[in-house]
């Protein structure tokens, strides 16, 4: 339970040398502490900064001098939420420096576990944290009182993700069994028969999912990101396939350095980054469906095609988020599902390898979107240096200028509900702010 | 076996006072420690309370922000919304143990049994060590653990 003591959600507006000084105590359902301001100049250019003020948590200097297993125990700390995204971009970057060889159901294994995190993050965000939003609830509690059951769909379904990452990680949170070249143990087949009939259900729950967040009332908001995310050959995107972005971006997977730059602005602690022409993109699940919404699950597809939303619409409309990240909700239990039942342990559940010097880099599909990890490495395997980039401070630039383009619709509301749609629009990227950010007051200064 | 009680230590052994909770059960002697299912659960989210046997008990323990540094709390767990509310507290995560705690009682999954053991915190800052209050009771609040343990086993 840990933060600020006695520090209170505190709304109201007033005037500010000349301006509108509009301000929310906190941001509510997110993971970590920020705050956001909004100039509003006399022309009605809106200008945003997501303030992101958490003391820098130095894991890029906690690595140095580790050994690459080492690396993969520390990283999995920077997030209560998404800890073995962390975890599979830096295995795999150890893994394709040092060229070790990995077992097909290794393979398959780690691919049920980044099943499980997507399964747990996106049910926590979408029944606890975004639909209260939708529903018009002020928080999950308030919700809960009347729809009992959604929540209860939702948790059921978390759980589940728990079991998954528990089962293949030691322990749902911070999992302690990736190993370079592997697991330092791999389950037997009965271990994993539980989930069986456990997935089935939850695939039919997801699918009505779909069906209900795709009913939902959304605001109107209309933009036209640049997405990016890794597409594979075959599969949907989560640790391996090409960096590449609606405007043709196309890259290997350790190449991010290369058309993406993090740059600090004197608003944050966290860095920001973007494209080379310095143009904000977007990442997580609105991006992966728009750019690899073909490598979708049968199931998956079918829903979203079922729903009748156009490929349009769930791009440029920010509030859609809810509905791509329920597509990928289906997805992961369907893929999870598929992966249990033909599931053979490997011979070996790791193999062995051996350290050399050069740069082990690599980007993986958080559930937030592409994390990317570049570490130097010395001859004896040690770190030498190391880049982490979250994707929610990736996605920092787009939530500004989308916050930017959609303010003006609100400004003129009641500062509650102004307030309310603002912080809605933030959800919408499911910030995890406990890896970039936490708090978040909204300030609005308009020039009159 | 149905483990006769369940000890949920919440927090981040790396932030400060609130890994009290952590530093706690790893503090517990062997006996305590074989009594319970100890589980480090990063922070409370209400499908950790469900699907337990009915005679499982679940403990549940945090720092908590709000409370004077050191204080010790002991509670039904079915308090703990109260006493979010009273302390005023803020949490940093997505959903306040209290909300969490509050909706799993809604969905039945909060029994009379089930407690809730906190200490209060005032430095969560990540890197840092136990703050020197917390340090000095961090004893006392490992003591109550084994109480509410050795508890669940004679009241079986």
């Amino acid at each position: 339970m840990h933060g600020t003591g006695g520090a209170t959600r505190e709304d109201g507006a007033s005037h500010e040398h000349g301006g509108l000084h509009f301000e929310v105590g906190q941001l509510t359902r997110v993971e970590g502490e920020g705050s956001l301001d909004l100039r509003v100049a006399a022309d009605g250019t809106v200008a945003a900064q997501l303030r992101i003020f958490e003391a820098p948590r130095y894991f890029e200097r906690l690595v140095i001098g580790r050994t690459p297993d080492e690396v993969l125990d520390i990283v999995a700390r920077i997030c209560g939420i998404c800890p073995v995204a962390y975890q599979m971009s830096a295995v795999h970057a150890f893994e394709d420096l040092f060229e070790v060889p990995i077992d097909a159901a290794v393979r398959a294994l780690r691919r049920l576990m980044y099943c499980g995190e997507w399964i747990e993050s996106h049910s926590l965000h979408i029944f606890l944290l975004h639909a209260p939003d939708f529903l018009g609830y002020p928080s999950a509690l308030e919700m809960a009182h009347d729809h009992l059951e959604l929540v209860g769909r939702g948790l059921a379904i978390k759980k589940l993700g728990n079991r998954i990452v528990g089962i293949l990680g030691g322990r749902a949170i911070h999992p302690v069994s990736v190993r370079v070249g592997g697991f330092s143990r791999a389950p037997r087949a009965h271990d994993l028969d539980e989930l069986r009939a456990p997935l089935q259900a939850a695939i039919a729950d997801a699918e009505e999912t779909v069906r209900w967040a795709a009913s939902l009332d959304t605001p109107r908001s209309d933009r036209e990101p640049r997405l990016v995310s890794l597409r594979h050959p075959s599969e949907y995107p989560m640790s391996d396939g090409r960096i590449v972005s609606s405007d043709g971006i196309d890259l290997a997977p350790s190449d991010w350095g290369r058309a993406f730059h993090e740059e600090q602005v004197p608003w944050s602690h966290a860095l920001q980054s973007r494209a080379a022409d310095g143009v904000p993109y977007l990442l997580g699940p609105t991006a992966r469906v728009a750019l690899a919404g073909d490598r979708l699950h049968p199931i998956a597809r079918a829903a979203l095609d079922a729903t009748g939303i156009s490929p349009e619409e769930l791009r440029r409309n920010v509030f859609r988020s809810i509905v791509a990240r329920s597509v990928e909700l289906l997805h992961a239990l369907a893929e999870a599902s598929d992966i249990v039942a033909a599931y053979e342990p490997p011979a070996k559940p790791y193999a062995p390898w051996k350290p050399r010097a050069g740069i082990a880099a690599w980007a993986t599909e958080a559930p937030r979107g592409l994390l990317f990890q570049r570490y130097r490495v010395d001859a004896a395997g040690k770190v030498r240096a190391a880049q982490i980039v979250p994707p929610t401070s990736q996605n920092q630039a787009a939530i500004e200028h989308d916050l930017a383009l959609f303010a003006p619709a609100v400004l003129d509301l009641p500062h509650e509900e102004a307030t309310g749609r603002l912080e809605q629009l933030i959800r919408s990227y499911d910030p995890c702010i406990s890896c970039a950010t936490h708090f978040l007051d909204v300030r609005i200064d308009r020039d009159r | 076996m149905t483990p006769l009680i369940r000890v949920l230590a919440c927090g981040a052994i790396d932030r400060g006072d609130d890994g009290a909770a952590l530093r706690a059960v790893r503090a517990l002697t062997k006996r305590a420690r074989d009594g319970a299912q100890i589980e480090q659960v990063g922070y409370l989210s209400p499908e950790l309370l469900f699907g337990d046997a009915p005679e499982t008990r679940r403990l549940v323990l945090d720092c908590v922000a709000g409370l004077p540094c050191g204080e010790i709390i002991d509670l039904p767990l079915a308090d703990l919304p109260e006493l979010e509310a009273r302390t005023r507290a803020t949490s940093t995560h997505a959903l306040a143990p209290g909300v969490a705690v509050a909706v799993a009682a809604l969905l039945g999954a909060v029994r009379p049994n089930d407690r809730f053991l906190g200490i209060g915190g005032e430095c969560f800052e990540m890197g840092s060590d136990l703050s020197p209050t917390v340090r000095a009771q961090l004893g006392a609040f490992v003591e109550r653990v084994a109480t509410r343990i050795e508890e669940a086993h004679t009241c079986a």
